[in-house]
């Protein structure tokens, strides 16, 4: 376990507390921002290897030694998607607290119990 | 081949080239959007029917590169199956919402374009994260859809369902990640070469991270609070695609996952499932709301279609398992709930008894039914089937923790969808308000019910268990259905011309017994069919299942395995329920009687395969022959008890009173006179193949002939104190069916032709007396004895006929009824039962009382005023009763005619105690000779009347009311009349003895269950944080079982 990795999974729980405690809504999206980037966060450190570099081929030497001298490169690949994907719902979730807002005229969310 | 990625390129295209033929006109982007789901359709149509043909899986790798460097598809059988429901439900679907989409910004196009996209990516990809990816794809564009509506309580409950998704989401990915650093695969087949360290430690933290993500999206409980809320305050439509596509698609995500899981984890998966199942039903139980409940029912269908997942991967049962277990609930809980959900859209209420509008179109009614009892799982629908072999495989694996959850769950969503059921069809409802009728909003309801009829259909003829005569009964049902216009005397030849037709059909495959109870069943429900010619109008939909019910009947007798017998046992059970529903007050009568009837048969299907679980399941004929192998005591029990509960037995017969009085009238006739028999027929049929056992130092033959004193008794006795006609007529069945089962329990020569003299008989003056009082009560418009009397003066062919029935019930020479009681004696002395013989002698006499009540208290005395002008009952009532009568005639002078075939048939496992000398029957013990007796009688019967002639010359007349009060004025008027409370000095001896206990018990059980409910209930705050709360604490439970079970 990396310290990287580690700094992951502690920004997800951060963000999960912050999920679970604060009753506004944006700090509710604010939470899961910081779980997206906790995770994120460990995605990358799961594709580090030491001494290594990025596993961009703009150079001869680096296209030629590609395996031994990159990281690993398929996380990186996913956390661009895990990344745009989080971006999406994220703006989702934001546009929601917009129209709760404007329909309920409040961020609380002990106030969105309509239904049960 | 349409290269699978071909889905993917133009669903996206499409969804993005909408956004700007939209600016030229919206018809250019609906013909766009059209097509391309259409497409879909036709696409995986086409992959399924390669598939069925033999085709290989088609593998399809992402701009050619295979994994693990690209990402592949991969569309099997079960994949193109999954693909076509689908995208024929986005077809539908998009047909049911076009009027709210025609004014919605094109985006809501869009984005339902891009949710079929994520569904068939989700379905077809073999990759990890691209499953994540496809998963998202899905969920953005359902959060974002559903927020197109601005309502409220849609917006909260769907900021919920993102925080819910969104944590799923986190778990997934996580997981996919670790599973990826453990293994340093993300392709699905090269993971199955990683299962080692998959099996334990980080690796299976990982994979069950995937997992329990996966879960989570398959509305756990209690992890489901936020998916109920989505449930019920989303727009109909757009729940019918949620809850049936979104998660048809991620339920084929977890079906690829599982098979990497190692067992312990599919264990937890299983009883994750299960535990879902039964909880979701119990909360069920107490919901008001449609759409709630509908919620409840699917996040329980989920759990087990989960749990049975789980099952068949950890046992690696075969594919036809999968096929009929998994893909039964499947394709069951697919089309019947976009059904219901669609059709809450068009009658646009939501209260549990606002539904009655539902009946306004044969169309709605049809569909709303077939939906509602598909999840029940009655046949022919795949939930049966799948049941069926679910619980078999699972009592082949000692699963008995799971069959009984399985039972009780199955039980508490039956009693709240028939609830509901009862609710809508019953006929006292009627305040409905007219529901929208448009060709686009009914039309996807009525194609996914008829869908399911089809598939229901097609799956029995698959699976080769059920034969083409055992599906004629229904086959003349949908042909009656179909003739629904015709009117009633029509319809009714046609039923009568039907059992005639059919049971010539039977003939050639009817062993001795089953020719006994097929004329039983068939001749005497056309017998009893005659009276249902005097119906006017058309009884929309009766004759079909009348006709139903009564060719199931003949159809058991010649049911060879146990899943054909199971399968026509329920046909039967839920044509005669239907049939109860339509009576006037029937609405609660009839949920207790289908509730009971489903308990017995869960017992039934219980009790077959405990007694062996690969017959049961491979289909060798076994019912009505002797079977040889090694039986299990308790299955025989399961067995007993089933039927017991069908043919109402003392402690189960809860059910029965109210459904024989609230039905019809004619319909009453029909389930005393002939469907009480089903009960012994299903006791025989056990006895028979089974024989004795003991269930630890419990004998069951013993056991099983106390049950039949018990109900002999306590029916008698109760029958005695009613004051409704239709409900004295209903405890004295249960009474002399009681002395039936005392009789089948005797396993003798001699019990085994009183069984069948009974049955016969009883069979005739049930009949007689149901639809004499049929008659009367046509007439007097009352069920209440003391409002009768003197009706012998108006109704003397009615007299006539409830004379015959009670000396033939009573067992007082000269008619049938002595010839029963003397065999049905002479049987228990020669067994040497004496305790059961005294209480059976005693229940018999007590009977009496009823019989002279019947009589005295309905013809003798003088008329009421308002019963002075009243006519003979109608002809069609008199008709069967004066064939009945010809019968009984014909029975008591020359009993050799139909009680030599009785010896035979039981001398066919018995040797014979009787003889015959002419035309007197022989026995160890004593003779009977039934003509003799009959003149006998009637010389002594001459002989009485002519002295009393002789006698009364001038007898004096006492008016009605000639009753004086002694300066006490009674409270009540009818207890001015001699004949209320009638036997008010018995009740004082022996009222205790039948006070409702039993029913007492049964509340109890009812009222547990709905305390249980609201206890669950309260879980459901409507918190989105706390449903994050139950998701978090579920995902952690879940893993520590899990990794507890792995160590």
């Amino acid at each position: 376990m990396t310290l990287a990795m580690a700094l992951g999974f502690i920004l997800i729980l951060l963000g999960i507390w912050a999920m679970l405690s604060r009753k506004n809504i944006i700090k509710i999206i604010i939470g899961f921002s910081i779980i997206d980037t906790g995770i994120h966060v460990t995605m990358v450190a799961v594709g580090y290897l030491k001494n290594r570099t990025a596993p961009i081929l703009d150079s001869a030497p680096l296209r030629s030694e590609a395996l031994s001298r990159s990281i690993d490169p398929l996380p990186s690949a996913l956390v661009l998607t895990a990344i745009v994907i989080g971006l999406a719902v994220t703006a989702l979730m934001l546009s929601y607290a917009l129209r709760l807002h404007r329909q309920t005229g409040s961020l609380f969310i002990d106030d969105m119990k309509d239904a049960a | 081949m349409i290269d699978p990625m071909l889905l993917i390129v133009t669903g996206i295209g499409a969804a993005y080239l909408m956004i700007l033929t939209d600016r030229v006109s919206r018809k250019l982007s609906t013909v766009l959007f059209g097509g391309v789901l259409l497409f879909f359709a036709g696409v995986s149509a086409h992959y399924l029917s390669i598939l069925l043909a033999g085709g290989s899986p088609i593998i399809s790798n992402n701009a050619g590169i295979a994994p693990p460097v690209g990402i592949s598809f991969q569309i099997g059988i079960v994949e193109a199956a999954v693909l076509l429901c689908v995208n024929v439900l986005f077809v539908l679907g998009t047909l049911y919402l076009s009027g709210r989409l025609r004014s919605a910004p094109v985006a809501a196009l869009t984005l339902l374009l891009m949710m079929a996209v994520g569904a068939n990516g989700l379905i077809m990809t073999r990759d990890l994260f691209n499953l994540f990816v496809f998963i998202e794809i899905l969920s953005i564009a359902t959060y974002a859809f559903i927020a197109l509506d601005r309502d409220r309580a849609t917006l909260t409950a769907g900021f919920k369902y993102i925080m819910a998704g969104g944590l799923a989401s986190t778990f997934l990915l996580l997981g996919i990640i670790l599973v990826y650093r453990v293994t340093g695969a993300i392709n699905i087949d090269l993971l199955a070469g990683h299962r080692e360290e998959l099996a334990a430690g980080a690796g299976f933290l990982a994979l069950f991270f995937v997992v329990a993500a996966l879960l989570v999206e398959l509305k756990p409980f209690p992890a489901n609070g936020w998916a109920l809320d989505v449930y019920q305050s989303v727009e109909n439509g757009t729940v019918s695609l949620i809850a049936v596509g979104h998660t048809a698609a991620v339920l084929m995500g977890l079906y690829k996952i599982l098979p990497l899981l190692p067992q312990a984890g599919t264990r937890i998966v299983f009883w994750a499932g299960m535990a879902t199942f039964v909880l979701s039903n119990f909360g069920g139980l107490r919901q008001r709301n449609v759409k709630r409940m509908l919620g409840f029912s699917s996040a329980a269908q989920l759990g087990l279609l989960t749990a049975s997942l789980a099952w068949i991967t950890e046992t690696g049962a075969p594919f036809l398992l999968l096929m009929v277990v998994a893909g039964g609930l499947f394709i069951n809980h697919f089309f019947a709930k976009a059904t219901l959900f669609w059709l809450s859209g068009i009658i646009g209420r939501t209260g549990l008894n606002e539904w009655c509008s539902v009946k306004s179109s044969p169309v709605l009614l049809v569909s709303f039914s077939i939906a509602v009892l598909a999840l029940v799982g009655v046949p022919p629908f795949p939930a049966f089937f799948a049941k069926w072999y679910l619980i078999n495989n699972l009592v082949a694996g000692h699963m008995v923790t799971a069959v009984v959850l399985l039972l009780i769950g199955t039980l508490a969503e039956a009693a709240y969808l028939l609830r509901w059921f009862g609710l809508t069809v019953a006929p006292q409802v009627e305040n409905a308000v007219p529901p929208e009728k448009k060709v686009n909003r009914i039309l996807p309801p009525f194609i996914f019910s008829q869908l399911l009829l089809i598939g229901g259909l097609v799956l029995c003829k698959v699976y080769g268990a059920v034969p083409p005569l055992l599906l004629l009964p229904f086959g003349a049902a949908l042909l009656l259905y179909a003739l629904d216009i015709l009117p009633a005397k029509v319809k009714a030849f046609a039923v009568i011309g039907m059992i005639a037709g059919y049971g010539w059909y039977l003939i050639p495959h009817l062993d001795r017994f089953g020719v006994f109870f097929a004329a039983v069943f068939l001749g005497g429900g056309a017998v009893v069919t005659l009276s249902t010619f005097n119906r006017t109008g058309k009884s929309a939909g009766f004759f079909a299942l009348l006709a139903l019910c009564i060719l199931s009947l003949g159809a058991l007798t010649v049911a060879a395995t146990p899943l054909e017998f199971l399968y026509t046992w329920e046909m039967m059970a839920v044509s005669s329920y239907l049939l109860v529903i339509r009576g006037k007050n029937a609405r609660l009568p009839a949920w207790q009687y289908i509730m009971f009837s489903l308990a017995g048969a869960l017992l039934l299907i219980t009790g077959f395969s405990v007694i062996a679980p690969d017959l049961a399941a491979g289909g060798e004929p076994m019912l009505l022959a002797h079977f040889t192998g090694q039986v299990s005591g308790v299955g025989i029990a399961l067995l007993l008890f089933g039927f017991v509960i069908k043919a109402a037995g003392f402690g189960v017969h809860l059910w029965m009173p109210g459904t024989y009085a609230e039905s019809d009238d004619d319909v009453s006739a029909f389930i005393s006179a002939i469907l009480s028999k089903v009960g012994i027929f299903g006791i025989m049929v056990t006895l028979i193949a089974f024989g004795n056992a003991h269930v630890g130092s419990v004998d069951l033959q013993t056991t099983l002939s106390w049950i039949g004193i018990a109900t002999a008794f306590f029916g008698t006795l109760m029958a005695v104190f009613q004051e409704d006609i239709k409900y004295l007529l209903a405890y004295s069945s249960m009474g002399q069916i009681g002395l039936i089962i005392l009789a089948a329990s005797m396993m003798d020569h001699m019990g085994w032709v009183s069984v069948q003299y009974l049955v016969f008989n009883h069979l005739l003056f049930k009949g007689l007396l149901f639809l004499a009082f049929a008659g009367v009560v046509y007439r007097t418009k009352t069920r209440q004895m003391y409002q009768m009397g003197g009706l012998i003066k108006r109704m003397p062919l009615s007299f006539i006929s409830v004379l015959m029935a009670i000396i033939a019930l009573s067992g007082v020479p000269p008619l049938s009824g002595f010839g029963g009681k003397w065999l049905l004696f002479t049987a228990l002395m020669e067994k040497g039962w004496y305790p059961q013989l005294a209480v059976a002698f005693f229940s018999s006499s007590i009977a009496f009382l009823y019989c002279f009540r019947l009589i005295h208290a309905v013809f003798l005395g003088q008329a009421k005023a308002p019963f002075k002008t009243i006519k003979e009952a109608p002809v069609w009532f008199l008709i069967p009763q004066f064939v009945l009568i010809a019968v009984v005639m014909l029975f008591s002078m020359q009993p050799a005619l139909f009680i030599k075939p009785m010896i035979a048939v039981a001398e066919t496992w018995y040797p014979s105690t009787l003889s015959w000398r002419g035309a007197t029957l022989v026995s160890r013990l004593g003779y009977w000779n039934g003509f003799q007796v009959m003149m006998i009688v009637m010389a002594m019967f001459a002989l009485l009347l002519g002295w009393l002639l002789l006698v009364m010359r001038k007898p004096q007349k006492v008016k009605q009311f000639n009753i004086v009060f002694a300066a006490e004025r009674p409270h009540l008027p009818e207890t001015t009349h001699y004949a209320h409370n009638f036997f008010a000095h018995y009740q004082k001896a022996l009222g205790f003895l039948v006070r409702p206990r039993g029913t007492g018990f049964w509340n109890g059980v009812g009222e547990w269950s709905r305390s249980a409910s609201a206890l669950l209930d309260n879980l459901y705050t409507g918190n989105g944080q706390t449903y994050a709360i139950h998701i978090l604490l579920y995902i952690v439970v879940l893993y520590f079982l899990a990794a507890g079970g792995a160590r």
